[in-house]
């Protein structure tokens, strides 16, 4: 198989602060007159306008969601929450009736779980919100697998890195990506990746090192190293891809979006959202192309319940 | 004539896509492959649509419930202008046309109207709710307030200055018809004041008996907080604070800094004049208690102007040390004030002005 890097950029970004400002503005004012409902519309609003500026090999993406598929699935969330409310509650009345103090405790414990399962399934099943509702050339994304799976998997990693003291969040995070990726497809073509955790651990421990005398900076560059490694990793087909970034360019753009948002009270937002896209997509190559013939549409549903779990609880998933 | 307009067409099924001449055909929009012989395909124009808002220099997208998934690709911008007349829902998402800013101007204009209307209507509207407020549930409010100003001072408990306090108290709300019984209590605090909670709660801090030389300026304060009691003022500011608090909790809906910045300045602001024309409302009721109840009302100017003497001798000259609000209640005091009974004997005056023990 023949791999050819092309000359020119093969991703590019084309949002400009500007346009985007005029849609946060808008969104805002909208929001305040409907008393927060048009929440939903606002956030498919910006999302499309992001989608939309992001250019791959001359063909840009498209956002498919909708408001009202939003608000549906923040009211499924609600109606879940009350239902797990009145669970526990139940729970912790039997509980404590049988097992005195001890129940008390242990159902504190099952909501303890619960919340960390919940909290990475909302993640995955909000990721797949977004992907089946991305599409490229008309071929729709996707992402296979169990959100509850995942959020096991989260879950026990959790447990894995607080027990050895942090030392193994690199299989933390390629575990998790792992998973991820190799249930993501683009149409009927699927992604591969092959990330280690071991192949990590050394920038890990010398990062982990220095983030003492650093005050913690040290782990933007692991950070850069971790992206890095995820990208050189990964496969669509033949596809591969190339990220560049460097710990110094991160720790620039992270420093300079905190002060334009101190700077301008919050305001400067927009930019900070399309400078960060082109930051990396500035970075970014693409190397290899799929035979886009034999790309086919693949049929997967998926609602939006997950997504409105995260944004109950404000899980910040942009 | 526009001639030979070429776009990308992706028919949804697989990831390829091919060139294709765009030409009308009736009602419809027909797309002929240039290079393969392929099918022509056929959009009825009607129910033609932008995937997303189009600005300046970015390519057209279009699709068709007909093909669920496919996408038609278009660079020349002229392609609007074409099917203007026949394909109206093209219309909906083009931003780039000359005059995007003048509707987006307009529509700004008529949001900021709405919001403006809202901030100034939602408070007002929660004010509105006072009368329903239950008295039972004020009372219990202003109780757990006054325990939470209790929980860090002593309380002064001296028994005939407290029926003393209480027995003026009950003289001047006499003249009003209050919805609730007042209660009164002293707290020991180098602090000149005294507050209303909700449900008739009068709280006096001792560093006021200190102030006050006489008991007509005793009276005076109290004569102004039961007048706030009975004008339910500090319910009104809670549900004017609570609609405040609902629009702020709107805008930070965006998480910016700068709506919440922005939005809390603009309730400082709003709630001082509104308490403003409270402290108006409650001079004017309290002059009519004291009157009413037949006692000396001089001590309302006198309690003033004492008040103006000691931020002149504690603060900065200058600027900070006048005070047009105090100066515009004492002429107003000055005004409709007379003499009359005194508000205590000496004797049980003594005794309030000593029952924190100083």
């Amino acid at each position: 198989m023949h791999t050819e890097t092309i000359g020119h950029r093969r991703i590019r970004h084309y949002g400009s602060g500007g346009e985007l400002f005029a849609i946060f503005i808008v969104n805002l004012l909208l929001k305040i007159a409907t008393l927060g409902i048009y929440h939903f519309w606002a956030k498919t609003r910006v999302r499309r306008y992001l989608w939309t500026q992001t250019d791959f090999n001359g063909e840009r993406l498209e956002y498919t969601g909708t408001g009202g598929e939003l608000l549906v699935g923040f009211l499924k969330a609600i109606g879940l929450c009350i239902l797990v409310v009145i669970g526990i509650t139940a729970l912790n009345g039997a509980a404590t009736a049988l097992l005195g103090p001890a129940g008390h405790t242990g159902t504190i414990v099952v909501c303890a779980l619960l919340i960390a399962f919940a909290t990475g399934a909302a993640r995955y099943a909000s990721r797949r919100y977004r992907l089946t509702r991305t599409r490229y050339r008309g071929i729709r994304f996707g992402l296979q697998g169990s959100a509850w799976r995942y959020g096991m998997f989260a879950f026990g990693y959790g447990l894995l890195v607080i027990v050895t003291l942090g030392l193994a969040t690199p299989w933390m995070r390629m575990a998790l990506d792992r998973y991820v990726y190799t249930h993501q497809r683009f149409g009927s073509l699927e992604f591969e990746f092959d990330g280690r955790g071991g192949d990590l651990f050394k920038v890990f421990a010398l990062c982990l090192l220095f983030a003492i005398p650093t005050l913690g900076l040290s782990l933007i560059w692991y950070a850069a190293a971790e992206a890095r490694y995820v990208a050189s990793r990964l496969r669509l087909g033949p596809v591969r891809f190339e990220l560049t970034v460097t710990g110094g360019q991160l720790l620039g753009l992270v420093l300079v979006n905190l002060l334009l948002i101190l700077v301008t009270l919050g305001f400067g937002l927009p930019w900070v959202a399309v400078r960060t896209l082109r930051f990396f997509s500035e970075r970014t190559r693409i190397i290899g192309e799929p035979n886009y013939d034999a790309v086919l549409q693949a049929q997967e549903a998926a609602g939006a319940t997950g997504e409105g779990i995260a944004d109950a609880f404000d899980l910040g998933i942009a | 004539m526009i001639s030979a307009i070429e776009g990308w067409w992706s028919d949804g099924h697989t990831a390829s896509r091919r060139r294709v001449r765009l030409a009308r055909a009736g009602g419809q929009l027909r797309l002929v492959g240039i290079e393969s012989g392929a099918e022509a395909v056929y959009l009825g124009l009607a129910d033609l649509r932008l995937t997303e808002e189009v600005y300046r220099g970015q390519p057209l997208r279009l699709a068709h419930p007909d093909w669920p998934d496919a996408i038609l690709t278009i660079e020349d911008h002229r392609l609007i202008e074409w099917l203007y007349d026949d394909a109206p829902r093209l219309r909906r998402r083009y931003l780039a046309r000359h005059g995007a800013r003048w509707r987006f101007a307009v529509w700004g204009g008529a949001l900021i109207a709405v919001l403006v209307v809202l901030t100034l209507a939602v408070p007002r509207a929660m004010v509105l709710l006072a009368p329903s407020v239950p008295a039972a549930w004020a009372e219990a409010l202003g109780e757990i307030t006054v325990e939470t100003l209790a929980s860090n001072r002593s309380t002064c408990r001296e028994p005939r200055a407290q029926a003393a306090l209480e027995e003026l108290v009950a003289r001047l709300a006499a003249g009003a018809d209050a919805p609730y019984r007042f209660t009164v209590r002293v707290f020991e605090s180098p602090v000149a004041n005294a507050v209303t909670t909700t449900g008739g709660h009068i709280v006096i801090f001792s560093g006021l008996l200190e102030l006050g030389q006489t008991p007509e300026e005793l009276a005076a304060v109290l004569a102004h907080e039961i007048a706030h009691g009975v004008e339910r003022h500090p319910l009104k500011a809670l549900l004017r604070d609570m609609g405040y608090r609902l629009l702020v909790a709107l805008m930070a809906g965006d998480a910016s800094v700068g709506a919440d910045l922005v939005s809390e300045a603009a309730r400082l602001t709003l709630e001082r004049s509104h308490s403003r024309a409270d402290e108006a409302a409650a001079d004017e009721l309290a002059m009519t208690l004291l009157h009413r109840a037949g006692i000396d009302s001089r001590g309302v100017a006198r309690l003033f102007q004492r008040l103006v003497e000691q931020k002149e001798r504690t603060t900065v000259p200058a600027l900070l040390s006048t005070h047009p609000g105090l100066a515009e209640r004492i002429a107003a005091a000055e005004t409709r004030q007379r003499s009359g009974k005194p508000a205590l004997t000496s004797s049980t005056w003594r005794a309030v002005r000593a029952m924190c023990g100083r």
